[in-house]
């Protein structure tokens, strides 16, 4: 870049371009915001019929479209801010040096170079130091300026003349040396963030169709990423992110932010943004939102390039064998595209999820954390209802099998929870949260029987709930903010137990668990949140049964008790007798017939803090 | 399923109608005789289709007003040796374009819901069959690669 | 549901292998509990027949209309007969599955209406728990349960069947759970499983 272009670019012309892709990006937001959490759910609430789901799918692609000039504007104009500031700051650079060269009454030249005139001490000739030209220094990384020569003689050359100048008895030449420098340097900066910017904003074009495919956010994934390695490789001022810091840390950390700068976070850092505990949760779920449809989109296109497979079995003399390309293709293809199906169908579920919106007043989903891998069997953590807002707040580990590809099963439940939750407290708003963000257990069996320690799956789950937990309590302004039950299912009360170990404790003021094998704590006064608020159900089914006392072999249970244990000192809940004589561990949220459960309602009525609807078991023999 | 369930809330505390003294009062007009609850009805499914189309079309207002900031990179920032003003420049136009496709997308689909809630359609899947159709009419295009997969001028 | 604490005192290997095989088999059963109903399968008779294993009755057939008219008159006569004046929700009755015959919602239904009466005008919580009472079995219904809920608000409660119908009443008066809530009675009425007519798929609509 010459330097007359640098010091003719006006910032401000930036900045009107800047503003108009943040306008596209707020309205992007503001009118998928629209179209998700008023228009479709108003549809599904009040319509019937076939052509209400086609009408909805619609309504959804076209929100597609302002999802998609959310993200890419949002970037674009992330991306145009930080070119500004980088050349900002070479112009001011430039213009000082211009500004010296006019004090000083040194010319500049077309290329850059200071033309200084001759001055200095007369030497015993009579004669003043000769005049001269400087000219400044530019690093070896090639330009277009240096084409033709070799830079590394040209290196030497200018490296010689420039120290000359330094040195020089005439002191107008080191003054013409400096300023050159400066306007080289200053090009050099300008230059670079030009070359570094110009491929970035050139990928973000708008698509020429109106179908925002899989291979679309894919590449909006790869437009992000390229979107962090420019900034990075200019050095861009963006506030460091808060490093291990608690969520109370964060929350200060993001508060103190500018918008621009918080959008630009969100722009350029989705994953980080989503998965910080303390956060808002309207900024969590955007975040994750993104990070969402470029998966789906990533994982759609590699499902894609995956071959066909050819036919499994084929006749032969001996029958039907599986065939030999077959088993090739199996080898080669068979567990990644498992995989990837797996994953999809997580994400669908999710999807499903916020298709829901509104069906029998249910409200927008909060989309906390999502990772395809997560910490083995993916992360999902998803709200009803915002729980920054909510006076009631039930927060959820589901336990052992738990993987995102049936993650639909644990929303659904939440789903339950919330409707017969928020029917107890109208007014009052309640938000359910599914928590699903530790390695489970991926069976039963997994720990019946266990030579090692079977809690370990807990132990290594707790601290990432502990602060899931100090996030919601921070993002929601304090500790009164919200009452806040957290409920674990099977496993999941494990993690629940362990997590009230850890060093400050869990966040919550009621502790509510179904089917639980063990808690690690030998009684419920050991939990933290006193043993009247300590809350458990178990179904009367044999799958439940093998679940608690298995676990109690386990030990899962400190000194041999768990939860059902009238001895644990918990509140024994009313299970009900909907489920059936074998399988009843996953039937606490069961709406038979369309009506809550009693378990349900027990439930319910704990997430209120409706203690006295709560239907208890009869004690035994007890004091209780 | 063949049920219509409003707000869950509504145990309370959803805004109805002032109480009348005859007794029984209810939030909506239900369908028949002396039952509060008489059947399903079709309640007014003409102003629910009708919400839903004005919503869609609202949404052209937000892109008009979003478009009124955005502007072509003026002549400072055009320079040869200023690559990204081009590329700026290119911006701009791809966008403009797309915001003027995704405001012809809420005219149309804003008209089809507002003819599904009138007597356009036959039957239910007759309009099924208008929205399912939109599709076709917003393939992929496999052509521009407009994400410039070229690297640009490194 | 305890079991004899001795013999699950943590001893060793030999303990866990019964108890392996059980949770091996309940495994097996659990993961063909998953793998999907047979509802659809078999002819009508057949599927009539397995309805009535499970459920000790032959679902009858019924038009699902008619059925949640049936459902929504008794919740009117069960108002009336409350005898007071109030507030009443809105929601009426709706189909569900047969979760334990048709958890695919392809043939077999029931209807469910829950609805709560509050805000009242004229009369009280007490008269209409007390004129149910009075007038459920005149009107041919079979009080089966009437009594304190076990909760720590021991709410009454009243379960009434319909002997001819098979229909089921539930009656809770509910006490303000806390201060500023309200004072409601909260009503269901629940149909047995029917048997949706030829032709009709009671999950479209």
């Amino acid at each position: 870049m010459k330097y007359q272009t640098l010091a003719a670019l006006e910032p401000a012309d930036l900045d009107k371009l800047v503003d108009g892709f943040r306008a596209a990006s707020d309205m992007g937001s503001h009118a998928k915001d629209k179209l998700n959490d008023q228009v479709a759910p108003k549809m599904r609430e009040h319509l019937d019929g076939a052509a209400v789901k086609a009408a909805t799918a619609q309504v959804g692609k076209l929100s597609d479209n302002f999802h998609y000039t959310q993200v890419q504007c949002g970037l674009i104009r992330t991306n145009i801010q930080l070119l500004k500031e980088a050349l900002e700051e070479a112009r001011k650079k430039l213009k000082n040096a211009l500004a010296d060269a006019e004090t000083e009454g040194l010319k500049v030249n077309p290329d850059g170079s200071v033309d200084y005139p001759s001055a200095g001490d007369k030497d015993d000739d009579g004669k003043r130091p000769e005049g001269g030209t400087a000219t400044g220094y530019t690093p070896s990384t090639p330009s277009r300026e240096n084409f033709g020569l070799g830079s590394s003689t040209r290196d030497q050359a200018a490296a010689l003349e420039r120290q000359a100048n330094y040195q020089s008895d005439n002191p107008k030449a080191a003054k013409a040396q400096a300023i050159a420098d400066d306007i080289a340097a200053a090009v050099h900066a300008a230059t670079k963030a030009d070359q570094t910017y110009a491929p970035v904003l050139r990928r973000l074009k708008a698509d020429d169709d109106l179908n925002v495919s899989h291979a679309d956010w894919a590449d909006a994934r790869k437009d992000t990423a390229a979107s962090r390695k420019a900034a990075a490789k200019i050095g861009a001022d963006l506030p460091p992110l808060p490093k291990d810091g608690s969520p109370q840390d964060n929350k200060k950390w993001w508060d103190g932010l500018s918008q621009d700068d918080k959008d630009s976070y969100v722009a350029l850092h989705p994953n980080a943004v989503g998965a910080m505990d303390g956060l808002p949760a309207d900024v969590r779920d955007e975040a994750n939102r993104m990070k969402l449809a470029e998966t789906k989109g990533t994982y759609e296109t590699q499902l894609a390039a995956i071959p066909k497979p050819p036919d499994k079995y084929i006749l032969t003399s001996q029958g039907y064998v599986t065939s030999v390309e077959w088993e090739k293709w199996n080898k080669k293809y068979g567990d990644r595209r498992e995989e990837l199906e797996d994953k999809l169908k997580g994400m669908d579920a999710i999807q499903k999820r916020f298709d829901k919106t509104g069906k029998d007043g249910l409200p927008e989903a909060y989309l906390l954390g999502f990772d395809a891998k997560g910490e083995g069997d993916g992360k999902v953590i998803l709200a009803n209802g915002n729980p920054d807002e909510a006076k009631h707040t039930a927060v959820h580990v589901p336990g052992t099998t738990t993987n995102i590809k049936s993650i639909g099963g644990n929303l659904d439940d939440m789903d339950s929870l919330w409707a017969a939750s928020q029917k107890k407290a109208p007014g009052e708003p309640v938000s359910t949260v599914m928590w699903f963000d530790y390695d489970a257990p991926d069976s039963i069996g997994q720990y019946i029987p266990n030579t090692g320690n079977a809690g370990h799956w807990a132990e290594d789950g707790a601290p990432a709930l502990q602060k899931f937990m100090q996030g919601t309590e921070a993002a929601q302004g304090g500790a009164d903010a919200s009452h806040t039950t957290v409920s674990g299912h099977s496993y999941g009360s494990t993690v629940v137990g362990q997590a009230t170990k850890e060093h400050g404790g869990l966040p919550a003021d009621d502790i509510m668990v179904q089917g639980s094998p063990g808690m690690q704590v030998k009684h419920a006064e050991d939990l933290g949140v006193g043993a009247d608020h300590v809350w458990s159900v178990a179904a009367r089914s044999e799958d439940d049964v093998l679940v608690r006392e298995g676990g109690k072999m386990m030990g899962l249970g400190e000194g041999g008790k768990i939860p059902d244990d009238i001895r644990f000192g918990a509140k024994r809940m009313e299970p009900g007798d909907h489920a059936s004589l074998l399988f009843g561990h996953s039937s606490y949220w069961d709406e038979p017939g369309g009506r809550e459960s009693v378990s349900l309602r027990n439930m319910a009525n704990v997430v209120v803090g409706n203690y006295g609807k709560v239907e208890t078991m009869p004690e035994v023999g007890g004091t209780k | 399923m063949a049920h219509r369930r409003s707000s869950i809330y509504d145990v309370i505390g959803a805004p109805g109608p002032s109480p009348d003294d005859t007794g029984l009062q209810l939030a909506s007009q239900g369908g028949g005789g002396d039952d509060p609850w008489g059947g399903d009805g079709v309640k007014s499914d003409k102003k629910s289709w009708d919400n839903a189309s004005s919503g869609v079309s609202s949404l052209k207002e937000s892109i008009g007003k979003a478009r009124s900031k955005m502007h072509a990179p003026g002549k400072g920032l055009k320079a040869d040796d200023f690559e990204c003003g081009s590329v700026l420049g290119e911006l701009h136009t791809t966008w403009e374009e797309y915001l003027d496709k995704v405001s012809g997308r809420c005219t149309t689909l804003a008209d089809r819901l507002t003819k599904a809630g009138g007597d356009h359609y036959k039957n239910d899947q007759e309009r099924k069959a208008a929205f399912a159709k939109l599709n076709d009419k917003y393939k992929d295009t496999p052509g521009r690669g407009s994400k410039g997969h070229d690297g640009g001028g490194r | 549901m305890t079991q004899p604490a001795s013999r699950l005192k943590r001893r060793g290997a030999l303990w866990v292998v019964p108890l392996v095989g059980v949770v091996a088999v309940a495994t097996v059963w659990m993961t063909m509990h998953e793998a999907g109903s047979e509802t659809s399968s078999g002819s009508t008779g057949q599927q009539q027949e397995r309805a009535e294993g499970i459920l000790g009755y032959k679902p009858e057939v019924r038009d699902i209309a008619k059925a949640k008219d049936e459902v929504n008159s008794i919740s009117s006569r069960v108002l009336d007969w409350m005898k007071v004046r109030g507030s009443v929700t809105e929601p009426s009755a709706a189909a569900h599955k047969c979760e334990a015959v048709d958890p695919d919602f392809t043939k077999y239904y029931v209807v469910n209406h829950p609805w709560s009466v509050y805000d009242l005008k004229k009369g009280s919580f007490d008269e209409a728990m007390d004129n149910l009472r009075k007038t459920l079995p005149e009107k041919g219904w079979k009080i089966t349960k009437d009594g304190p809920m076990r909760t720590k608000d021991a709410d009454p409660e009243i379960v009434a069947v319909q002997p001819d119908s098979h229909h089921t009443l539930t009656v809770q008066w509910l006490k303000p759970a806390r201060p500023g809530r309200k004072e409601l009675i909260s009503v269901d009425v629940d149909s047995r499983c029917f048997r949706a007519p030829e032709g009709v798929d009671p999950y479209s609509g």
